[in-house]
């Protein structure tokens, strides 16, 4: 809608008449134009979790390693307005939005997973690990709504979020590394490639283990819906700049592929390839397609039924190191910065960590055939 | 099952150990990426005959084959196709393709970016192999009956004889083995037969195996020791376990660590019984996987270790919070005691009135999170008890008392910090105080929005919030808790309280239900 045409391009598309430091933001920082979110996290941004349907402004919330949670509103010219912020007792390693846009659960590296009431502004614990939690989920099934937190401790639990102790806890054959939840599914990624698929209807359980079709360490996982809009299956990232695109029950094993991505053009004569981490991938709410980002900082759009790219972007200053659509897929944010993966060695904590948000609804559209 | 004749080998290219399903493609690869000349880009035909076009025509040396793995770059070597490969490397190959899951991927770096479905037909065998597997106790289910077995049958003998003929040290095992592909599960099978085979069979009779095997490696005692309980008859393997020999099959060597020593059963209990480690522990304990590229041509960017980059960077100890929730409550502690401002008295003072009308509310859901945990019930009857047990407070202290916040020598924060804890904590029954609190918080605004702080700007507002959402309350905003409460039922029989609404007992006051509004008149305020 209006978001998709910015008035102010670029430059000073942050509120408050510019006083968001836009103006220090050098070109290379910003080779795609997209808007600017004022106030950035001091530190690498983890995770980036637009709000519900349920609210009819969008809100972006973003979790870093600086230990807060902030909160932006999301303005359709492309403005967006500090809200607020909360701190965890460690770096925080994902974000969930309730669905019905109240409440925001945050998973920190401190073992726990509070509950962000943003009416109160009120956090409070509502889960609880061995281990740093990396991941956290909102479930809203017709018969009961729960969170699901996926941890290094082996574990994926389920909290009623108003019980000290879970309502389920499975283990697992290895650390969480990354997780998704469409309901009635829901798939979690672990170290070692390990790859287990639950159903959640009535009950959350495991539905299957599937063999991973990638040969890396997973990173990243995402659902997708088929047709008729039902989660269908998921497309799995992992360190090595390659995305496999997996049905749960693929009608034909040949829907099933993977496809590179997020590595350099093999072009040097003596040099090498470099082959960079997929960092984050999403699909877009209402096309289908999807976005990843990468280690070597940029995003790209996909057409995973045509097998096509739609866009690849300039590189940025630094890795991406995730994303996120908001609910009705007009907005694309991307997060920039370090993501460790050329180690502690490349970490300069003075370059700044910038959020994008990209009018998107048009270069997501799926290829006509 | 057993009946496994599998069509040859794939043709491979020795040089980058990439498949091919014709030769005639692979020749065309070889010459296009191997035996093409980087001066002048004529295609030669072997590697030698490389070197020599390019010492003559171009009078330079080359010393490896364009584009070769490290360990395949002999530029003297002749290979043409499949012609001329070395035996042991032959072997070697095939042995690995045992090793890796099945896969029938090849080696990578040139499926093109549109993915040809490389893995699908892996996908459906996985499925085919849960139906006509799964009755047959002691088979992974998960395995799928794979090709890849097919190499070694050669070098024994044809046709895989039934498992109980023993007449063949090894082989008999081996056939029905071949399905199995991973290496993984092998163990479980080698330390199974090996049991009926330990009275009549002695350990020479593994030699020969020895190379057979995917994974060739774990010498006999490895196989035998193990006598474990079956360890998958019915229950299905975990992944990991057929995985584990996984990773990146590549080069067989760097794996090696993985299964010489982890024979079958450690697999499972890696994957099992260590959970009991701890998750950032572990990798210690464990041989560390590294993550190497397949390809000479290609690098990976990411640390060597096979571990995410948020535990490689949670490593550092900037990152490293102490203790997890007594840590915090130390926190409130510490900044009640420095600060000793207002803030703390007034909290002290009006949070047993707080307390008190609510006892089905006194355990704050925060305290009795922590109990499960092994923080010590005394903890919370310290002193900042009180303050501990309301959340508002709590989520207060927190904003100010962390350790990462820079915050510019100001007051800013104090300001609603004094208020914050008073008012959340004697919220339920009043609201009229409000009133008063929102005219102090207000003119604090202009300073947290409209300085160019950078960090700093967003926690006033913080604060400001509250008064805020007072403000608002009287409108009722479109969000209710009802639908919530509704979704939150008690079918999930969770052992919490039934009864229990979400709104009360986690987030203090009911009064404090979310109304989204609070966002817009919070904006309207900026």
């Amino acid at each position: 809608m209006m978001f998709s045409a910015p008035s102010t391009f670029g430059t000073t598309s942050t509120g408050f008449g510019g006083f968001g430091n836009t103006s220090t933001t050098p070109a290379t920082a910003n080779p795609m134009k997209d808007f600017e979110v004022i106030n950035p996290p001091d530190d690498s941004v983890q995770c980036l979790e637009f709000s519900p349907a349920a609210l009819q402004q969008d809100f972006l919330v973003a979790g870093s390693w600086d230990n807060n949670v902030r909160c932006w509103e999301v303005q359709r010219d492309g403005k967006t307005v500090g809200k607020a912020q909360q701190t965890m007792g460690g770096p925080v390693l994902d974000v969930a939005w309730q669905d019905d846009g109240t409440k925001v659960y945050m998973a920190s590296a401190d073992k726990s997973v509070h509950c962000w009431d943003l009416g109160s502004n009120q956090k409070v614990q509502v889960a609880a690990h061995d281990a740093p939690v990396k991941t956290v989920h909102w479930i809203k099934a017709p018969t009961y709504s729960c969170i699901m937190t996926g941890s290094w401790d082996k574990t994926l639990k389920f909290w009623d979020t108003r019980s000290p102790n879970p309502i389920m806890s499975m283990q697992l054959p290895e650390r969480v590394y990354c997780a998704d939840v469409d309901y009635p599914m829901a798939v979690v990624g672990t170290a070692n490639r390990n790859i287990i698929v639950y159903w959640l209807e009535q009950q959350p359980q495991e539905c299957k283990q599937i063999e991973s079709p990638l040969k890396y360490q997973h990173r990243c996982v995402s659902i997708f819906r088929d047709k008729k809009n039902t989660p269908a299956g998921f497309a799995l990232g992992s360190v090595e700049g390659r995305v496999a695109i997996q049905y749960i029950n693929a009608p034909n094993p040949r829907d099933n592929f993977t496809f590179k991505c997020h590595r350099s053009a093999n072009g040097t004569p003596n040099g090498f390839q470099e082959i960079y981490a997929v960092n984050d991938i999403k699909f877009h709410p209402t096309h289908g397609t999807l976005a990843t980002v990468g280690s070597d900082g940029r995003f790209s759009f996909w057409d995973k039924d045509a097998r096509t790219k739609l866009k690849n972007s300039e590189a940025m200053e630094q890795s991406i190191s995730c994303c996120a659509f908001n609910n009705n897929g007009q907005i694309f944010a991307y997060a920039v910065s370090y993501d460790w993966s050329k180690g502690h060695e490349s970490y300069n904590p003075q370059k700044k960590n910038y959020i994008f948000l990209r009018p998107c609804v048009d270069e997501l559209k799926p290829r006509t055939r | 099952m057993g009946r496994k004749k599998k069509k040859q080998t794939k043709p491979w290219c020795w040089y980058c150990n990439r498949e091919f399903d014709d030769e005639k493609i692979l020749i065309q690869h070889q010459k296009a990426k191997h035996f093409k000349c980087p001066s002048c880009h004529k295609k030669l035909y072997t590697g030698p005959g490389l070197s020599i076009h390019c010492m003559q025509v171009h009078k330079e040396t080359i010393d490896k084959v364009p584009n070769s793995l490290p360990n395949r770059n002999n530029i003297e070597i002749e290979i043409y196709g499949m012609e001329g490969i070395p035996e042991d490397d032959i072997k070697e190959h095939e042995k690995q393709r045992q090793g890796k899951a099945s896969g029938g991927r090849d080696d990578d770096d040139d499926d093109d970016d549109d993915g040809s479905s490389p893995m699908t037909s892996q996908g459906a065998t996985t499925v085919t192999a849960h139906h006509s597997l799964a009755p047959q106790p002691g088979r992974p289910p998960h395995m799928p009956p794979v090709p890849t077995m097919q190499p070694m049958m050669p070098q024994g003998q044809q046709g895989p004889p039934p498992p109980w003929a023993m007449g063949q040290p090894m082989m008999p095992m081996m056939g029905p083995m071949g399905p199995m592909g991973p290496m993984g599960p092998m163990g479980p099978y080698m330390g199974g037969p090996m049991r009926h085979m330990g009275g009549h069979m002695a350990r020479p009779p593994m030699g020969p195996a020895g190379h057979l095997g995917p994974h060739g490696g774990p010498p006999p005692p490895v196989a035998t020791a193990p006598p474990p309980p079956q360890p998958g008859p019915t229950k299905p393997l975990f992944p990991s376990a057929a995985q584990a020999g996984g990773p990146p099959p590549k080069t067989g060597s760097a794996f090696n660590p993985q299964f010489s020593s982890a024979g079958s059963s450690g697999q499972q209990q890696s994957s099992s019984g260590g959970s009991s480690r701890n998750g950032s522990d572990k990798d210690g304990s464990e041989k560390k996987t590294l993550i190497t590229a397949i390809s000479s041509t290609s690098r990976i960017v990411h640390p060597d270790e096979d571990v995410s980059l948020e535990e490689l960077r949670a490593r550092l100890p900037k990152y490293q919070f102490t203790k997890p929730r007594p840590a915090q409550q130390q926190q409130q502690q510490q900044q009640q005691q420095r600060d000793s401002s207002p803030q703390q008295q007034s909290s002290r003072g009006s949070s047993p009135s707080h307390k008190r009308p609510h006892p089905s509310e006194s355990p704050s859901p925060d305290d009795r999170r922590k109990q499960p945990r092994e923080q010590p019930p005394s903890s919370q009857a310290a002193p900042t008890s009180t303050a501990a047990a309301m959340p508002g407070m709590q989520a207060g202290m927190m904003m100010t008392s962390h350790p990462q916040m820079v915050r510019p020598p100001g007051m800013m924060v104090e300001a609603p910090m004094t208020h914050m804890g008073p008012i959340v904590s004697t919220m339920g029954p009043m609201v009229s105080p409000m009133g008063p609190m929102v005219s102090t918080m207000v003119p604090m605004m202009p300073h947290s929005l409209g300085i160019p702080v950078t960090q700093c700007m967003m926690r006033p507002a913080v604060g400001a919030m509250m008064p805020a959402m007072q403000g608002m309350q009287p409108m009722g905003g479109p969000l209710q808790l009802g639908a919530m409460n509704v979704a939150n039922g008690p079918q999930m029989g969770h052992p919490g309280i039934p009864g229990h609404m979400m709104g009360p007992p986690m987030m203090g006051a009911p009064q404090m239900i979310p109304r989204f509004s609070t966002f817009s008149t919070w904006s309207t305020l900026g």
